[in-house]
C-alpha cells in the first residue's frame, strides 16, 4: 500500500529524472563545446530531481493532485456541468486531432474533428453539431485561403488524390 | 535636442495626419490586426507578401503601410491569449500567464482593457525613448556586445525563482527542463546534432509555439473536459461578468511606476538586435512578479502579470527600430523585413537615413504610433463582445480552440509535426498542472536559453582572444548591478515584511 502512494505521489519526478539521465546519457560523443553548457544545466537539474525524490519519499507531502496554479473560479451553481472524463479518454481525444488533420487537412480534418467532437463527446444534436462544422470549415477556408490568400495543409487523401 | 531631429519629428507628423496619407496606415493597421488575429500568421508573413505590392510606390506610402504592420500586428495576439490560451504569436506568450486565469475568474474585460492600456501606453513611451534615442543611435547600438547579451540573459533568469510558485526546487527544475528542450538541435557554433535522439524532426529545434500551445491551450482544453466546466469563465450569461474595462484602464495607472519599468525593459531590449520578441515580455513578467514579492498572485490572474508583458511587447516596436534604421542591424524578422524594403526603395540605413531622410524615419515612427493606438481603441471598443466569448459552453468552445491551436501550430513554421509536438506537450502541460510542476520557469527557459548559451559561448571566446575586457564595460557593469539587485531584492522585502508583521 505504502509503494502504491509512493509511486503516486513521486511517479512524475521519477519519469522526469530519466528523462533527465537519458538526455545526459545522449550528450556522450558530443564536443566539449556542444555539451558543455547541456551538461552543466543537466547535471543540475538532475541533482534538484534527486532532491525532489528525496522530499517526495520523505514526510506526507502534498496530495498528487496539488497544483500551484490552482485557480479559485466561482462556478454558478445554475450552470449543467458538462460531461466528465478520465484524463486517459480526453488525451486520447486531443490524439486524434493531428491524425484527422494528417489525413483530411486542417480544414476538412478540422471539420470533421468539430462534428465528431459535438456529437461524439458533447452530445449535441446533428443539427448543432452539422452547423459548427460546417461554419468552422467555411470560416477558415474564407480567412486563410480567401482573405489571408494562405496555403494551409491540405491532407494526405488530398495528396494522393492529386 | 537637435533642432533638426525636432524639425523632422514635426514634418513626419504633420505628414501622417494629413488627408489622404492616413489612410495608408489605418488600411496597414487593420490589415495587420486581421493577420495577427488569425493564428499561426503574422505581421512579418503579412510584409513579406507586400513587397512586392510595393515595387512601384514610393517611398513615403511605404514607410507608411509598413509602419502600421510593426505596429498593428502586436496587441492582437494577446486577445487569444486572454480568452483562450493561444498565444497569436510567441511575443503574446507571457500575456497567458495571468490573462487567461483572469478570464477563468470572469475578469475578461479587465484583462483586455489592461492589456489595451498598457499596449497604446507602452508603445507610446517606447516610441518617445526611440526618439530620444536618435541622436545616440549608433553609438548606443554599437556598445552592445555579447558580454551585454550574456548579463541580460543571467538578469532574465534571475527572476526564475519569483516565478517557481510554492516549490522553489520544482520551478528550479521545471527551468532546468526548459533548458534542455531549448538544447535540441544543432549546435549553433560547431553544427553537431544535440540532444535529437535520432528523429529528424529535432535537427532544427524546438520552436516555442507549438511548446506554448501545447502547455498552455491544450493542456487547459484537457484540464478543462476533465473537470467538466460548464464555460471558461463559470459564468453563463455575459451580464455575470465580474470584471470591467474601467477596472482594466485604471489598473494600468494604479501600478503605473510598473508600467514604465516595463515599457523601459521592452525598448531597451527591443533596441539589442538578435534577441527574439518573446525576450521582453519574458524580462518585464519576471520583474513584475519578483517585485511584487512571493505571496502575489502572478500566474494565477494578477492583473500586473498582463500589464508588464503588454506594456514590454509594444514598447519593444519603437526601441527595435533602432538598430534598423541606425546600422542597418534587424532586430528580428520584422525589422529583416523592413530593412529589405527599405534597401528596395533606394533607402540606405545608417547615417545617411538618420540625416538625409530623417522626416521618413518620423513618418515610419509616428505610422507605428498611429497603428498602435488604432489596434488598442478598436481591441477596447470590443471588449464586450469578445468577453462574451468567455461564457459560451465549453462543449461549443473546445472544438474551435482546438482547431485553432491546431492552425497556429501547424502555420507558425508550415509543419504538421508541429501540431504533433503541440500534443505532446498539452499532456506534459496537464501532467504538470495537475502535479504541481509549474510551466512557467519551464517556458522562460526555454525561451532565454538560446541567449544564454550563445552569448556565453562567444563572451569566453571573446575573453580568451584578449578581444574583450568584461569589467570596462559600462553596461556589463550596470546589468550586473541590476542582477546583484534582483538577487537581493526577495531576501530585502521579506525582511522588511517581518519587521512590519513584528511591529504590528
Amino acid at each position: 500500500m505504502m509503494i502504491v502512494k509512493m509511486s503516486q505521489k513521486t511517479w512524475m519526478t521519477f519519469v522526469l529524472t530519466i528523462i533527465t539521465l537519458w538526455f545526459l546519457q545522449e550528450s556522450i560523443g558530443l564536443s566539449s563545446v556542444a555539451s558543455f553548457i547541456p551538461r552543466v544545466m543537466l547535471s543540475l537539474t538532475l541533482f534538484l530531481l534527486i532532491v525532489q525524490l528525496l522530499l517526495d519519499l520523505r514526510g506526507p507531502g502534498l496530495p498528487s493532485s496539488h497544483t500551484t496554479e490552482t485557480i479559485d473560479i466561482q462556478e454558478d451553481a445554475s450552470i449543467p456541468a458538462v460531461r466528465r472524463m478520465p484524463a486517459w479518454l480526453v488525451i486520447l481525444w486531443i490524439t486524434v486531432l493531428p491524425g484527422v488533420i494528417w489525413l483530411f487537412g486542417v480544414t476538412a480534418g478540422g471539420s470533421l474533428f468539430c462534428l465528431v467532437f459535438m456529437k461524439g463527446y458533447a452530445s449535441e444534436t446533428w443539427k448543432t453539431s452539422l452547423v459548427f462544422a460546417i461554419t468552422l470549415g467555411l470560416a477558415v477556408q474564407l480567412v486563410f485561403s480567401g482573405i489571408l490568400n494562405t496555403t494551409l495543409y491540405g491532407g494526405v487523401i488530398a495528396q494522393v488524390l492529386a | 535636442m537637435d533642432s533638426a531631429v525636432v524639425n523632422a519629428a514635426i514634418e513626419g507628423f504633420l505628414l501622417v495626419f494629413s488627408w489622404p496619407y492616413i489612410l495608408y496606415p489605418i488600411a496597414g493597421t487593420l490589415l495587420a490586426m486581421l493577420f495577427s488575429a488569425a493564428p499561426g500568421l503574422n505581421s512579418s508573413s503579412l510584409m513579406a507578401l507586400a513587397i512586392p505590392l510595393t515595387y512601384a510606390w514610393d517611398p513615403l506610402p511605404v514607410m507608411l503601410v509598413f509602419g502600421a504592420f510593426v505596429g498593428g500586428a502586436t496587441f492582437m495576439g494577446s486577445i487569444t491569449a486572454i480568452l483562450f490560451n493561444i498565444p497569436g504569436k510567441p511575443s503574446n506568450a507571457v500575456t497567458l500567464l495571468d490573462g487567461y486565469p483572469l478570464t477563468q475568474q470572469g475578469k475578461a474585460k479587465t484583462a483586455i482593457g489592461s492589456a489595451a492600456t498598457a499596449s497604446a501606453l507602452g508603445s507610446t513611451l517606447g516610441i518617445f525613448i526611440l526618439i530620444l534615442m536618435i541622436p545616440f543611435m549608433r553609438n548606443a547600438a554599437i556598445a552592445l556586445g555579447p558580454a551585454e547579451y550574456l548579463m541580460l540573459a543571467v538578469w532574465g533568469l534571475t527572476m526564475l525563482a519569483a516565478l517557481a510558485g510554492n516549490s522553489l526546487i520544482k520551478g528550479l527544475v521545471a527551468a532546468g527542463l526548459g533548458f534542455q528542450l531549448a538544447f535540441i538541435g544543432y549546435d549553433p557554433r560547431t553544427a553537431e546534432l544535440r540532444f535529437t535522439f535520432g528523429i529528424d524532426y529535432f535537427a532544427d529545434g524546438l520552436s516555442l509555439v507549438p511548446v506554448l500551445l501545447g502547455l498552455f491551450a491544450l493542456a487547459e482544453v484537457i484540464d478543462l473536459m476533465v473537470s467538466g466546466r460548464a464555460t471558461l469563465s463559470g459564468r453563463q450569461k455575459a451580464s455575470e461578468l465580474s470584471g470591467s474595462v474601467g477596472d482594466g484602464i485604471r489598473s494600468v495607472f494604479r501600478h503605473f511606476p510598473l508600467f514604465v519599468r516595463s515599457s523601459a525593459i521592452g525598448a531597451v531590449i527591443g533596441a539589442i538586435p538578435g534577441i527574439g520578441s518573446s525576450v521582453a515580455g519574458f524580462i518585464a513578467y519576471g520583474h513584475a512578479s519578483q517585485s511584487a514579492g512571493v505571496r502575489s498572485g502572478f500566474g494565477q490572474g494578477d492583473i500586473r502579470g498582463v500589464i508588464a508583458p503588454e506594456a514590454a511587447n509594444d514598447a519593444k516596436d519603437g526601441g527595435a527600430l533602432i538598430p534598423t534604421l541606425a546600422l542597418g542591424i534587424p532586430g528580428g524578422t520584422g525589422t529583416a523585413i523592413l530593412l529589405g524594403v527599405l534597401t528596395l526603395h533606394g533607402l540606405t540605413p545608417g547615417r545617411e537615413m538618420l540625416t538625409d531622410h530623417l522626416a521618413l524615419v518620423f513618418v515610419l515612427i509616428w505610422s507605428l504610433f498611429l497603428s498602435n493606438w488604432i489596434t488598442s481603441l478598436l481591441g477596447l471598443s470590443l471588449v464586450n463582445p469578445m468577453a462574451r466569448l468567455s461564457t459560451i459552453r465549453t462543449t461549443r468552445l473546445i472544438p474551435i480552440i482546438l482547431v485553432l491551436a491546431a492552425i497556429g501550430a501547424i502555420q507558425y513554421r508550415g509543419l504538421l509535426a508541429d501540431l504533433f509536438c503541440a500534443v505532446v506537450f498539452g499532456v506534459v502541460g496537464y501532467l504538470m498542472k495537475r502535479h504541481g510542476w509549474p510551466r512557467i520557469p519551464l517556458v522562460m527557459a526555454f525561451a532565454l536559453a538560446p541567449l544564454f548559451e550563445n552569448s556565453l559561448h562567444l563572451t569566453l571566446r571573446l575573453h580568451e582572444l584578449g578581444r574583450i575586457d568584461f569589467w570596462s564595460r559600462p553596461a556589463v557593469i550596470i546589468l550586473l548591478g541590476l542582477i546583484i539587485f534582483n538577487l537581493i531584492l526577495p531576501a530585502f522585502l521579506g525582511r522588511l515584511r517581518a519587521i512590519r508583521r513584528q511591529r504590528k
